[in-house]
């Protein structure tokens, strides 16, 4: 095809995406950028230029590490359990005893991405209720009759009450990727495996994992995206607290933008984001050198 | 050919843009409700005679709790300004507070909107996006005269009226009579008596104070009261007002030791930091705690299905603040400075404060009113009757804590109150987060 090689009529083909990016994507982000800089509320007519204070306000206060811890204890059990586990469900589900019943667990397990996000926060919080939620009722009835645990009510177990839901939705949406990730694998490769006398175990070692390395980390890039952006499940189940105690990046910026009338913090904690979130992605980048092949 | 191929590539990425632009065009419908009918009246606008478009922006979402009697109220006011067209939009407590800024900010004001009174109005007055109300106020001296006066104060900054009350909240308990009848218990008047009852409840087996603290304002209202009891008002006023604001009074620290001395004993139940305040409401209303601290507006939704409820106010505190006091404050509805209809949503304002529309409030909605001497025991539910005496009869009421200071400060307060439920902060802990932050804000706004 000629026309591929005309360069002026590839960038033709790509101004109104460009065009459309540059006004919706990157002209709001440096926008944020700068206005992260100024002091301001959303319905204030001035803004006042006050050069890093609003990165010097975020980083001075001491809820800034809890925040960052929350969104890496966010990111590390979702890689754990939606990159890991999504691959060993993935590896499972492919097994030949699996293979009749893999369509069940595969909806079974895919069917909750599929619900919007803030639902299944309402749904957990009534499940996590200390007095008539399933998950406390579940324990008084298995022999714990005083058991009493406050989950979101509590500063200690609300964060992690949070990441449990969010394993639950997207550990699905995982495997399917890497699902789609096996079955591309040369089948004979696990055939020539197992005549040489390999065990499950070992298959999945040395065959299913080093071929799965590229689904592996788009899987956990996109997790651990998702864990730096999360705000949702957050805000609806518990608004950040009890106190600022599951408060994450996302939560934080919505409560200086909308709280607060701290419209000069809120974009300062967006370039954080931004940059925490570029990283990520740069990295994923590199390391899977995308492009190359 | 080339230049064939050429000319259709470039009116090919002309109609991709085309279309694409067309997508993120204005299809904006209104997001209310709109509505009208003809008739005459005598709330006519003394607007021109052209076709007028108000916005209107409240936070009564719910049929039966606002929406259909602001539809109502619209629809009256149109039939009687034929040439008002009123959009409505209605979004719920939490929402308003950030959603009103947003609209703010992106100039799409709403002409007549719903505000909360003290700072969360004045520092739309102080952005310059408030009309100022006063010379159209003062202009109609019957109309004046029909608030309560202390009501307007609420609305009022640097001598200038931005707001019109038009709903009158008081904070109270109420206790379910038939649980009050069957362990002959008695109103408390002082705080040991209150909390004599409470272990009496306790002893029971039951969580005595319905309590659902998930969103904090809920707290912070105990907390607006104790304030007031324990720190003397002209300290509370100055700490208050972020310009000078420091919280290093003790009784501060004793404000919310009192708070504390509910939560260690157990009078609250289980969960409440993870519960939201209309569950603790329902919960009172099924019987399982005896006391739940409310709003004088939730008693319609208490009594609706035929439990009987009793009021008191909170005891007085043996402390160095005031005395004689009710935790509440008016509602009120603000104007755009950038609207272009503000006299017509001066006359709306008047319809809404009407004698008419504010009994239709009290039958309709069981929310108190401003107005002086609508509310009867006719058109009004005991309880209601009962508060409104204790609301009559205070020397003041004691704005909510959480919409009088400012918002950095109340963003601080709230939170550490949960913590200290929790027991991760201690009282001393909390103020000193309090003060920390008082002092940041001083200084940005100086």
């Amino acid at each position: 095809m000629k026309v591929y090689r005309d360069k002026r009529i590839i960038i033709l083909y790509l101004l109104p995406v460009l065009l459309l990016m540059g006004l919706f994507v990157y002209y709001p982000l440096i926008q944020s950028f700068f206005f992260s800089f100024y002091k301001w509320a959303s319905f204030s007519p001035v803004k006042e230029w006050v050069g890093l204070y609003n990165y010097k306000l975020i980083f001075s206060d001491p809820v800034i590490w809890g925040i960052l811890k929350n969104n890496f204890l966010y990111a590390f059990w979702s890689t754990i359990f939606q990159a890991g586990l999504g691959l060993v469900f993935a590896a499972c589900l492919e097994e030949k005893f699996m293979r009749k019943s893999q369509p069940f667990f595969r909806t079974v397990l895919f069917t909750p991405s599929l619900i919007a996000m803030s639902v299944i926060a309402l749904l957990w919080q009534f499940m996590y209720d200390p007095n008539i939620g399933m998950i406390n009722e579940a324990i008084r009835a298995i022999g714990f009759p005083n058991f009493n645990e406050q989950w979101l009510g509590s500063s200690q177990m609300a964060i992690y009450c949070c990441i449990i839901v969010s394993q639950w939705q997207y550990i699905g949406y995982c495997m399917m990727l890497d699902l789609v990730g096996i079955q591309k694998i040369d089948g004979e490769l696990f055939e020539a495996a197992t005549i040489d006398g390999a065990t499950r175990p070992q298959v999945f070692r040395y065959i299913t994992f080093p071929l799965m390395k590229e689904s592996l980390l788009v899987t956990t890039v996109v997790t651990i995206l998702g864990s730096i952006k999360v705000f949702t499940e957050v805000y609806v189940m518990t608004v950040g607290g009890p106190g600022r105690s599951s408060e994450v990046l996302a939560t934080a910026m919505y409560r200086a933008a909308f709280k607060n009338d701290e419209m000069g913090v809120a974009c300062a904690y967006a370039i954080i984001i931004f940059i925490f979130t570029f990283i990520c992605a740069a990295i994923q980048l590199k390391i899977s050198r995308t492009g190359e092949d | 050919m080339k230049n064939i191929k050429r000319v259709l590539a470039v009116l090919l990425v002309m109609c991709m843009a085309v279309g694409l632009m067309a997508g993120c065009g204005d299809t904006a419908a209104p997001s209310g409700n709109t509505g009208g009918t003809s008739g005459s009246g005598d709330n006519s606008a003394p607007a021109s005679d052209g076709p007028i478009n108000m916005k209107l922006f409240h936070k009564f979402p719910a049929i039966g709790k606002g929406l259909d009697y602001f539809e109502g109220l619209a629809d009256d006011f149109m039939s009687k300004n034929p040439n008002v067209k009123i959009t409505i939009e209605a979004v719920s407590d939490e929402e308003a507070k950030s959603k009103l800024r947003v609209m703010m900010g992106a100039d799409s004001q709403p002409d007549v909107y719903f505000s909360w009174c003290g700072e969360f109005c004045y520092k739309f007055a102080r952005a310059g996006q408030a009309y100022d109300m006063t010379d159209y106020f003062n202009a109609d001296a019957e109309w004046k005269d029909s608030f309560m006066p202390s009501t307007l104060d609420s609305c009022t900054l640097g001598g200038k009226l931005y707001g019109i009350p038009f709903r009158l909240i008081g904070k109270t308990f109420v206790y379910n009579k038939a649980l009050f009848e069957q362990y002959n218990a008695k109103v408390p008047t002082t705080w040991a008596e209150l909390i004599d009852l409470c272990q009496m409840f306790k002893d029971a087996g039951m969580e005595p104070i319905a309590f659902g603290n998930l969103y904090p304002w809920a707290g912070c209202h105990y907390i607006t009261g104790f304030n007031a009891g324990c720190v003397p008002a002209d300290v509370r006023q100055k700490d208050y007002n972020y310009a000078t604001g420091e919280f290093t009074d003790p009784g501060y620290v004793t404000a919310l030791n009192y708070f504390k001395e509910l939560s260690d004993k157990g009078f609250f139940n289980n969960g409440y930091n993870s519960m939201i305040h209309d569950v603790a409401s329902e919960n009172f209303k099924l019987g399982k705690n005896p006391l739940f601290y409310c709003e004088t507006g939730e008693y319609g939704g208490l009594i609706d299905q035929g439990m009987e409820i009793g009021v008191f106010p909170m005891p007085e505190l043996d402390e160095a603040g005031d005395k004689n006091y009710i935790v509440g404050a008016p509602d009120c509805f603000m104007i755009s400075s950038k609207s272009n209809c503000p006299e017509t949503g001066m006359e709306f304002l008047k319809l809404l404060t009407s004698k008419e529309w504010m009994e239709k409030m009290i039958t309709d909605l069981d929310y108190p009113v401003p107005v002086k001497g609508v509310l009867t025991a006719e058109n009004a539910n005991a309880p209601l009757v009962e508060a409104m005496q204790y609301v009559e009869g205070a020397n003041k009421l004691i704005n909510w804590l959480d919409t009088d200071v400012h918002t950095k400060v109340s963003d601080a307060y709230l939170p550490a109150i949960q913590e200290m439920l929790n027991g991760t902060l201690t009282p001393e802990q909390v103020m000193a987060k309090v003060q920390e932050t008082a002092q940041i804000v001083k200084t940005e706004e100086a």
